[in-house]
């Protein structure tokens, strides 16, 4: 396509870029879950690592723990199947190198809150499940909200300057 | 240099690529009310992308009706990052 390339000005490829990032994030607002069961998701999320976090031979903790993965179960499920009658197929493994990256950090993150906030409370740091379960809910929502699909969308495609 | 893909720069397939590349699969219905174009304008388009090798598509039955669901083909993806890698290029040349 070289003499296509050639005429394409940087007018026109900057209006290429801007129509790929806002499709992208207009498609992406039709596939966010309800607020209520992102909010679901979350909390049930943050009980799993408190629970965890505060478990002492299976004490009325484990059962929160219990009861967040079964509620993150539900909301999960029916976050897949709203995405299914919208018209959605989420990806459950990511598709491209940038969403394997974000996915990857947000693991590794999850993993350090769900080990340190037992871990600390272990080595006498009483909240620390306290804090690891509101920040692991606050990412959880975050992360939902923002990329709904499991797949990375770029804030900014072009920079105009 | 990375060129720019003939088959992706039109609009319309532009834009097709870039919606699905944000997840697994999306249903025929759904581009066709992003795009906001008619089925038969949608199907061409397909068409298209889908003799290019750069979407796959199937028909299934869920739900109690027959639902075409479109999805991005690695190959897709290597060429829609590529030509958006392109545009980018033409926009810092012109710098």
């Amino acid at each position: 396509m070289t003499n296509e390339q050639n005429t394409v000005s940087r007018k026109e490829a900057s209006e290429a870029l801007d129509s790929i990032a806002a499709n992208k994030h207009r498609i992406i607002e039709t596939q966010r879950p309800p607020i209520l069961l992102t909010l679901l998701a979350s909390i049930s999320y943050a009980a799993i690592i408190f629970g965890y976090g505060m478990t002492e031979h299976e004490n009325q903790w484990a059962l929160a723990m219990v009861l967040g993965g079964l509620g993150f179960a539900i909301s999960m499920g029916l976050s897949y199947y709203t995405f299914r009658i919208l018209g959605v197929k989420p990806s459950i493994i990511p598709k491209s190198s940038a969403s394997m990256r974000l996915n990857l950090m947000s693991g590794l993150v999850f993993a350090i809150l769900i080990i340190g906030g037992r871990e600390l409370r272990l080595i006498g740091f009483e909240y620390a499940p306290h804090i690891a379960a509101v920040l692991a809910g606050i990412i959880l929502f975050g992360l939902i909200n923002k990329y709904p699909t499991g797949e990375y969308i770029e804030e900014k495609t072009n920079d105009k300057s | 240099m990375t060129s720019l893909n003939a088959t992706i720069h039109a609009p319309n397939r532009l834009q097709i690529c870039a919606i699905l590349a944000t997840s697994a699969e999306l249903e025929f219905k759904l581009i066709r009310e992003q795009l906001d174009v008619s089925d038969s304008v949608l199907s061409k388009h397909l068409k298209v992308l889908e003799e290019s090798g750069y979407i796959q598509l199937k028909k299934r039955a869920e739900f109690g009706r027959s639902r075409t669901w479109v999805a991005l083909t690695s190959e897709g993806r290597k060429a829609l990052s590529s030509h958006v890698k392109a545009l980018k290029a033409i926009i810092a040349d012109a710098v």
